[in-house]
């Protein structure tokens, strides 16, 4: 058998070879490759959703992921430097990714529960190792094919060609990130949205294979079309996803362009999640009791009017509607929140009650009411997106909505018996963003840490606050509230929020800082050795590496970062960014197009490549060391940065300096083509790698955006230094 | 054109981590090593850890009582995972260390969490009733609950913690200037410090405060017997009636909390019993019904049978919290079985946390949350029918 497979293979590859010099038809090729774009820019979003969905969304996932990522595309890359034997592995290359996405989703979604125990969360140590190994065949596919199909054209025919080859690849690149934006992701799940590259695809390897004298070849995508059909009627998305909740009836489940909300029934109970974590059940008074009275009994007593942010499928709004109140808007970002909690409960059907869906900070930056109360239940700053309702920027804001007297209440974390550093230092720093804004700020600890924050002293007799009131409650009343708001424990809590340190702010989260530490604490996870593991290592590479390299890893690593400061501060001002992506994706394309475009020209037209390539690289780098220190300057004007034109510019400029550097770094690198592209292309996904995880986990955090972009900009000052140095004459 | 190709190359690439990035940032925000072991046989989480012991012991170290040296090493003696250190190690509960080829505990004096609580959160319902008590919780604990609600001290080195000073004499000053009745030795798994906590005990109740120890119930005989001579109170978990799912949920086993809960039984030390009722874990019936049984043939239906409910915590954060039916059935299971007290804790029910007379079925104390509403008590018995209600009612 084993003889047989071997002579079968052999045979397919020398016959497919033999048809792809003779040629299959440059308008086929063409087609491939861009199915290629497009497979490659929605798989990697597809996948990234879904380890977000499956892992709890959280910024370490995502920069587990995205380094994982890029640093496996680059090791394809590395691999496929020297090109292919033949053109064999194109079709065999394009079934294969057509494929493996849906073997990555099941395989993801089936192990789920075999990393960690069921229900429980998985440790990120155990990320590190087996989410590459999980994603890996297609990065390393993929980022093999580019390099490889580069050095093939390059023999097999003009190499002029081969221009139009990366302009269809660029192609497919822009539709598949629009085709994701726009229709995708409002449409299909995460699993369903792959079948789209997946017909695209195994079209574009059929129509290679349909001129090859050997029919029977086509028997190989036309089997892997049969077993993705299976696929689409075998259910397995739903049942994979059922999966996901062991043991349990699940009720209902969407995938919304924020994550996965899901509902399980138990009994009477429904409970509702979102990405994996339970946000509320039907049977848990608790909580919407703890975030609701804290604060609404700190108003005074009159007819109220009232702004919720999120937590309605807890039970929030029915406690606060046991006050009198006039007016009450709840703010969801999520549509799928509201439309699953009307499906399961009759949380939102109060007419008092005016749904409104969006971003909650932005609501209240451009509320003209104002109100007595602003009771804000969301999780805790885990994100750089949620950190921004912990922020003394929103704090400000929340301050010009409210009445004179009125209070605005947020929930963090509980710890009932012990208040570790971590945990004293996030309720400090925000205790402090609160304090800037409220002349006092009160923490309540209970299930879980309520803080409510007012320009009147804030009273703690919440039981007699209530038996005034005449408001009812099950567990937010003397009887509960003696065992857990004792005089030592309230002085715990009065400790905190005294703290006098950095107030968490939009632009340096350090909330987010803390909220991460003292959630890797569950795991007794130190995350500081990997992240100055890999500072020591830029820096050596960037002392001792090859100049054009260390330009171009340095590229990698720097708009990068650069990306994640400009989507980052697009968010804290616009609040989602995904809506409006598409455009931001285009703005990239064109960015880049222009920017090799404008490098290729002056190269060409060059009589000495080499000296041009350099001074090239040189004021490319230059460039983009300066545009960093300008951005250090304007990062602080809100006002300008509000402009949609200078974000949107911004991400053009980084995309143009980006784009012009590959092919200057190309003619100054000796080697032949495809090594040169496949070292480059893998020296700036390393860099992407490093990166992403170092910004995101290390250096927005702990020095906030203008400081990482210094420190962005001496990083590229220290690549032109060594370019200049190297630089003949 | 090979240039234009590179370039190229450096869209899609950065498409792609465009892509990732925005999605991170912009839409999924609001939001056990099981698998290492099976594919890499890597470490159980709770092992000894080498070559972790301080440079030099500080002033809340003493000599462990209970262990004993074996081939170069020392055992310790004093819980059934009976840890062996090679010099220089932590025992798996995270304070004790082998220096100088004896046995040291870190935690002599220095608790990290030190508060006043009413008896009936620890939870107590037959002890003392509506009296404080001076509750003292410690770094370290012998197991390694995935729904530990204490994790932030029980999973931590004493070193990593912001502590008290509070040796044994001070503690008892301590308790008796907040006018507790009672010592409770809690938070986190008290037997990891039972240097300090004998010690207390002892001057506990040489100054007429009682001790009570909220645990999980693993400790080795030798030991316990020693402690319950001091000992007036217990609440043990009985976290589920599964080996299996002790290994799974508590890196601990079952056996030895039944042991202990017969030696205390033996030994005249009131206790009550907790079982967390954790959904898709200890939340079979037919679990609960065994564990109803053995308590019954083995301890009497009158020791009272708390059944808990749970909130997604520490890491177990993705099970749903327990549906209230199924604190109810469990209850219902524990009556039929003839059980005498049995309560629902965690979630606020009408009947779940009221003592009945098991005879006349009268309210004899009323709770609602951690207060008592109204008692019909006469000394410890049924105001009504005059039938004794087991536990310890007055000081």
């Amino acid at each position: 058998m084993v003889r047989l497979a071997r002579c079968l293979v052999g045979r397919y590859f020398q016959v497919v070879d033999k048809g792809f010099r003779s040629g299959p038809g440059r308008f086929r090729l063409l087609l491939a490759v861009s199915a290629l774009g497009v497979s490659s820019v929605v798989t990697q979003v597809t996948l990234t959703r879904e380890l977000l969905n499956l892992y709890q969304g959280t910024e370490l996932v995502l920069g587990i992921a995205v380094s994982a990522w890029l640093l496996l595309t680059g090791a394809g890359a590395w691999l496929g430097r020297r090109g292919p034997a033949s053109g064999a592995g194109l079709p065999l290359a394009l079934v294969a990714v057509a494929l493996l996405p849906f073997v990555h989703i099941i395989v993801l979604r089936y192990t789920r529960f075999l990393l960690a125990p069921r229900g429980a969360v998985t440790d990120p140590r155990t990320l590190y190792l087996v989410l590459p190994l999980l994603t890996g065949p297609y990065c390393l596919i993929s980022g093999y094919l580019l390099p490889a199909a580069c050095t093939l054209l390059a023999k097999s025919g003009d190499a002029r060609e081969i221009g139009k080859v990366y302009f269809a690849d660029t192609v497919g690149d822009i539709a598949g990130g629009l085709l994701f934006s726009t229709v995708l992701v409002h449409l299909a799940s995460n699993l369903g949205a792959l079948y789209v590259p997946a017909a695209l695809n195994l079209g574009a390897a059929f129509l290679l294979l349909c001129r090859q004298s050997r029919r029977w070849l086509m028997g190989v995508p036309a089997l892997a079309a049969l077993c993705v059909c299976v696929l689409w009627f075998s259910g397995i998305d739903h049942r994979s996803a059922r999966r996901l909740f062991p043991h349990q009836t699940v009720a209902a489940q969407v995938e919304s362009p924020y994550g996965r909300i899901a509902v399980t029934r138990e009994d009477e109970q429904y409970t509702f999640y979102e990405n994996g974590v339970p946000l509320a059940a039907t049977t848990d008074a608790a909580e919407a009791e703890e975030t609701v009275h804290f604060a609404l009994c700190q108003v005074p007593r009159r007819p109220l009017a009232v702004l919720v942010v999120s937590g309605g499928l807890g039970g929030n709004l029915e406690e606060v509607l046991k006050y009198p109140v006039t007016r009450v808007d709840y703010v969801e970002l999520d549509p799928a929140v509201i439309g699953i909690g009307r499906r399961f409960s009759n949380r939102f059907d109060d007419s008092r009650v005016t749904v409104h869906t969006g971003d909650g900070r932005r609501f209240v930056e451009e509320a003209t009411t104002t109100y007595d109360a602003v009771i804000v239940d969301l999780p805790p700053p885990a994100t750089m997106q949620v950190n921004r309702f912990y922020s003394a920027e929103f704090f400000a804001a929340v301050r010009a909505v409210l009445r004179p007297d009125g209070v605005v209440s947020y929930s963090l974390p509980g710890a009932e018996n012990y208040l570790n550093r971590d945990l004293a230092g996030l309720y400090g720093t925000v205790a402090s963003a609160a304090r800037a804004a409220f002349s006092h700020v009160v923490g309540f600890p209970a299930g879980k840490a309520v803080f409510v924050a007012g320009d009147r002293p804030i009273s703690r007799a919440i039981g007699d606050s209530l038996r005034l009131r005449d408001v009812r409650t099950r567990y937010v009343n003397d009887y509960f509230l003696s065992a857990t708001l004792t005089p030592d424990r309230l002085q715990q809590f009065d400790r905190a929020v005294a703290f006098a340190g950095r107030p968490n702010s939009d632009l340096f989260p350090v909330a987010f800082r803390m909220q991460l530490r003292y959630w890797l604490g569950k795991f007794d996870h130190r995350i500081g050795w990997i992240l100055a593991a890999l500072a020591v290592a830029s820096v050596i590479l960037l002392l001792v590496g090859g100049p054009v390299e260390t330009a171009i890893w340095s590229t990698g690593f720097v708009s990068m970062g650069a990306e994640i400061c400009v989507l980052f501060l697009y968010q804290v001002l616009y609040g989602s960014v995904y809506l409006r992506y598409s455009l931001v994706v285009a703005l990239f394309m064109a960015g880049l197009a222009a920017g090799s475009w404008w490098s290729n020209r002056r190269l060409l037209v060059s009589e000495a490549p080499a000296v041009e390539g350099s001074r090239i690289l040189v004021r490319v780098d230059g460039g983009i060391a300066a545009f960093l220190l300008l951005s250090v300057v304007a990062v602080g004007w809100t006002s300008l940065w509000r402009s949609a034109a200078v974000l949107y510019g911004a991400v053009a400029a980084v995309a143009w300096l980006t784009g012009a550097q590959f092919p200057a770094a190309g003619v100054m690198r000796r080697g032949s083509g495809g090594e040169t592209a496949g070292v480059l292309y893998a020296a700036d996904l390393f860099g992407g790698a490093i990166g992403s995880f170092l910004v995101t986990m290390f250096l927005v955090p702990a020095v906030g955006v203008a400081n990482t972009l210094v420190a962005l900009a001496a990083i590229k000052g220290t690549a032109v230094v060594r370019l200049l140095w190297r630089r003949p004459g | 054109m090979m240039e234009q190709g590179r370039s190229n190359m450096q869209n899609r690439r950065t498409v792609l981590r465009g892509c990732a990035t925005a999605l991170g940032l912009g839409c999924a925000a609001p939001s056990s090593a099981g698998m290492l072991e099976r594919l890499f046989g890597a470490k159980d989480e709770k092992e000894v850890i080498p070559n972790d012991a301080p440079e030099a012991l500080w002033k809340w170290s003493t000599e462990a009582l209970h262990y004993r040296r074996v081939e170069g090493n020392v055992q310790c003696q004093l819980c059934p995972n009976e840890c062996t250190l090679p010099p220089r190690a932590r025992s798996r509960c995270k304070v004790r260390v082998n220096i100088g080829n004896k046995l040291y505990s870190l935690v002599y004096g220095n608790p990290a969490s030190v508060h006043v609580d009413p008896i009936e959160k620890k939870p107590l319902y037959h002890f003392l009733p509506a009296t404080p008590v001076f509750s003292m919780g410690f770094a370290g604990c012998n197991f390694g609950c995935l729904n530990c609600q204490n994790w932030e001290i029980s999973q931590r080195k004493p070193e990593e913690l912001n502590n008290y000073s509070l040796f044994p004499d001070e503690a008892v000053a301590a308790a008796l200037k907040s006018k507790s009745i009672s010592v409770a030795y809690t938070y986190n798994e008290p037997t990891v410090v039972y240097e300090f906590m004998l010690e207390t005990a002892r001057k506990a109740r040489s100054a007429g405060l009682r001790n009570v120890w909220v645990t999980n119930g693993s400790m080795k005989r030798e030991p316990l017997e020693e402690f319950c001579k001091y000992l007036d109170a217990a609440n043990v978990d009985l976290k589920s009636f599964s080996d299996e799912t002790y290994h799974t949920l508590n890196f601990g086993a079952l056996q030895p909390v039944l042991d202990t809960l017969l030696l205390l039984k033996d030994k005249g030390v009131w206790f009550e019993i907790t079982t967390l009722i954790v959904p898709t874990y200890t939340d079979d019936p037919a679990m609960i019904r065994a564990m109803c049984k053995w308590i019954r043939a083995n301890l009497g239906p009158d020791y009272p049978l708390h059944f808990s409910r749970f909130h997604p915590e520490y890491r177990l954060e993705h099970l749903p919290p327990t549906p209230p039916s199924r604190l109810e059935a469990a209850r219902k299971v524990a009556i039929e079985e003839g059980l005498h007290y049995v309560y629902i804790g965690n979630y606020r029910t009408d009947q779940g946390s009221n003592t009945c007379c098991p005879q006349c079925g009268a309210v004899v104390v009323e709770r609602i949350g951690f207060t008592i509403t109204r008692m019909a008590l006469n000394m410890g018995n049924c105001a009504r029918c005059g039938r004794r209600i087991a536990g310890r009612w007055t000081v």
